[in-house]
């Protein structure tokens, strides 16, 4: 076999995955008909039904703004557009349980601002759309900026129409990178945890949450979870087609962009004050009373317990990040070195954690350590008398395990393009200079693609910091970063400690955010 | 006779998904020879030097160099270890490594003081000495060429693969290299293959020309 050692290490993520997915499957073995009663009667039928109408109402409402904020920027030039272009983005640093306590201190029953409490599920609705649209515009926006100018005039002598150009060219021409941020917004809705639990609204999430800890059947829980299982890969089916279609319709960088639309006087500036209005309420409202409760805080009552968590946080966060690094450099080398259908079979399967909901990898990581544990105890019991002790359950290693596992798809995919794009021929040639895979990565990879592997680190450790039902549920005794923490305090209602631990986040958020923003630009314009 | 080869490939297959690109292909170079491949593209003139190099593996049939088996049907070199030069298409010098980096990469195994003989000895050999400590960006494309093929040249491969790397300068310049490459390339002894569209070069450089789409398919 050809580098097999690589191939050892490789094969780890794909292992990882059959083995969430067996764990799963395994789990209906057990008998937990009394659970399931409960569920059937109680749960079942609510969580479905929410779950679903959150994922259509969210797509619908995320989709509309993001598209068509996305088409503004693009298309039409008014006052302050170059600010806004970015600042659209900002919702993202917010992580989405934050989103939601600021949220409900804002338009809750008693909200500083006005009370929304009436319209019941649509504050969860409008709460994550206004949270998640930034990555429907992120995507629509890089899709618009790449039509080409010439497009439009074949377009136009051809007769149509500005509405025709618009949605035959313009939303039907760039499906397949509106639908891209789409279905991500659909997988975070499903994958959240903290947001619905703030307005409780019960979804797959929540109820696995309860039968785990409410309930203590974590078989139950991993029997739902199954059910939760099947939706994420429809979405991962639905990502993997748009993408094949996105790069086989081969966009190049246009040749010539297309003019923006200069609005003239006051209907320039009426859009830029509703567009400005429509920031405010979705960023800079939250943002300022997340200010005002860090403020409150410092003065009624100062505390240092922030300053634990934060270590954990950065601890995981750095942890983790490194090993998604690692994970994805040698799958994306050994894909270029080997290649082949059952590689990329392999590597399509190992990066499919993006798309898995937290709180199903919690416990398809916790269960299968659980057995392993028991079965050791067991032995050693068996062997030596006395009493076993347990290896893996109530340290950290499941918990950055499934963190790794979750989050290493981005950099393997921004490491795969740059080694299979002009990367590849580069590579060729230091192997026809008698260059191994050691030396392919120490010469070659590391230095040419430094910045895009710094990025994806700083990218993958700020999803790390962010993350909390996987985080809050395989933890061990005892590890709170600053995610439970804010978690914790928002479920009793405090938000005003929640308030300084969740401005951290945000920080880390932005940073995360300015991050995108510079490179998502700098790789389209190259 | 075979010793008197230095790549023979038997009864080559290769195939892309369902894509038959190279059916029963045999060819053979003999040592010292330029030979040049032509053919309209898509008819596998690339996918075969890939085969030669080992970036790709033939479906069935083998490769052999000097009469040992680099691709066979259970057997394997790896490119690194095949010690095969390549002229690519796009030149794909290193651009975060200078000139004489870019030469010293495939002379790794030799001590640092040999390493840099060799590769003024390069320089020399294609004309651009005083170039060392130049990066690739800052040559004209004609330099970049030079540079490539020093490079290819310097690990001493006896057989050079040559992929369309003039076809991005104009007449007169590539036409004024590729009588320099040939005469590097005989005053060297190394055979080699050219894969191009123009008969001007191929005529210009080659002992021998074969149409690949006539034996391949």
């Amino acid at each position: 076999m050809r580098y097999w050692r690589w191939a050892v290490v490789a094969v780890l993520p794909c292992l990882f995955a059959l083995g969430i997915f067996g764990g799963l499957a395994f789990s209906w073995r057990f008998e937990t008909s009394e659970i399931w009663g409960h569920l059937g009667t109680f749960v079942l039928r609510e969580v479905i039904v929410n779950t679903f109408t959150l994922l259509g109402t969210v797509g619908l409402l995320a989709g509309f703004l993001g598209v068509s904020l996305a088409w503004i920027v693009t298309r039409i030039e008014f006052p302050g557009r170059s600010w806004l272009e970015w600042m659209f983005l900002l919702p993202l640093a917010f992580p989405t349980y934050v989103y939601a306590f600021l949220f409900l201190s804002l338009f809750g029953v008693s909200g500083t601002w006005i009370d929304l409490s009436g319209l019941g599920s649509w504050n969860v609705y409008c709460c994550l759309s206004l949270a998640l649209f930034p990555y429907v515009y992120l995507f629509a926006f890089n899709g618009f900026r790449q039509e080409c100018n010439t497009q439009y005039q074949a377009a136009r002598l051809l007769g149509a129409s500005q509405f025709r150009i618009f949605w035959k060219l313009s939303i039907q021409g760039t499906s397949s990178w509106w639908l891209g941020g789409l279905l991500i917004v659909w997988m975070e809705c499903l994958a959240d945890f903290g947001a619905v639990s703030v307005f409780n609204y019960n979804t797959f999430t929540t109820a696995i949450y309860k039968t785990w800890f409410d309930l203590f059947s974590i078989e139950g829980a991993a029997q739902l979870s199954s059910l939760l299982c099947v939706a994420a890969v429809i979405i991962v089916l639905f990502d993997r087609l748009n993408r094949a279609r996105k790069s086989t319709k081969g966009f190049k960088s246009p040749k010539q962009a297309i003019a923006r639309f200069h609005l003239q006087g006051f209907r320039a500036w009426a859009l830029s004050g509703g567009l400005l209005l429509f920031w405010s309420v979705s960023f800079f409202l939250p943002f300022l009373q997340l200010l005002l409760l860090t403020v409150e805080s410092w003065f009624v009552e100062f505390s240092w317990l922030w300053i634990k968590p934060l270590g954990t946080t950065f601890g995981l966060m750095f942890v983790c990040a490194a090993l998604a690094l690692l994970l994805s450099i040698v799958l994306a080398l050994y894909k270029y070195l080997v290649g082949g259908k059952l590689v990329e079979w392999v590597i399509g399967l190992s990066n499919i954690g993006y798309a898995l909901p937290g709180s199903l990898l919690a416990i398809a990581v916790v269960l299968p350590a659980m057995y392993v544990d028991h079965f050791i105890a067991d032995a050693q019991e068996w062997f030596f008398g006395g009493v076993g002790s347990l290896w893996l359950t109530g340290t950290p290693v499941i918990l950055l395990l499934g963190l790794a596992f979750r989050f290493f798809a981005s950099p393997l995919n921004t490491l795969d393009s740059a080694l299979s794009s002009q990367g590849g021929s580069l590579m060729r040639a230091a192997q026809s200079l008698g260059c191994g895979p050691w030396r392919l990565l120490k010469s070659i990879i590391i230095p040419l693609h430094k910045n895009s592997i710094i990025l994806a680190f700083l990218l993958v450790s700020l999803e790390v910091a962010k993350e909390l039902p996987l985080t809050l549920m395989a933890r061990p005794m005892g590890l709170t970063p600053l995610s439970v923490q804010i978690f914790e305090y928002t479920s009793e209602g405090d938000w005003e400690r929640a308030a300084f631990p969740s401005l951290i986040l945000l920080l880390l958020g932005i940073a995360g955010v300015a991050l995108l923003w510079t490179h998502s630009k700098g790789t389209h314009f190259d | 006779m075979t010793n008197s080869f230095i790549l023979e490939l038997r009864d080559i297959n290769f195939s892309y998904g369902s894509t038959q690109i190279i059916k029963d292909l045999n060819l053979s170079l003999k040592l010292g020879e330029i030979c040049g491949w032509k053919g309209p593209s898509g008819c596998g003139k690339s996918t075969l030097l890939h085969l030669i190099a080992g970036f790709e593996r033939p479906d069935s049939g083998e490769v052999r160099v000097f009469n040992e088996v680099l691709s066979g049907s259970n057997y394997y070199v790896l490119p690194e270890k095949r010690g095969i030069g390549f002229l690519f298409q796009d030149l794909a010098l290193f651009p975060h490594l200078s000139v004489a980096e870019n030469i010293e990469f495939g002379l790794h195994s030799m001590s640092k003081k040999s390493r840099r003989v060799k590769m003024f000895e390069m320089l020399e050999l294609v004309h651009l000495e005083g170039f060392a400590s130049r990066y690739p960006h800052e040559l004209s494309g004609g330099q970049q060429q030079r540079i490539a093929l020093a490079r290819a040249l310097a690990p001493g491969p006896k057989l050079l693969l040559i992929d369309e790397p003039f076809s991005n300068l104009d007449t007169v310049l590539s036409m004024s290299i590729l009588e320099d490459v040939r005469s590097i390339l005989k005053n060297t002894g190394v055979s080699a293959i050219l894969v191009s569209h123009s008969n001007q070069e191929l005529e210009a450089m080659c002992d021998r020309i074969v149409d690949i789409e006539s034996v391949s398919l």
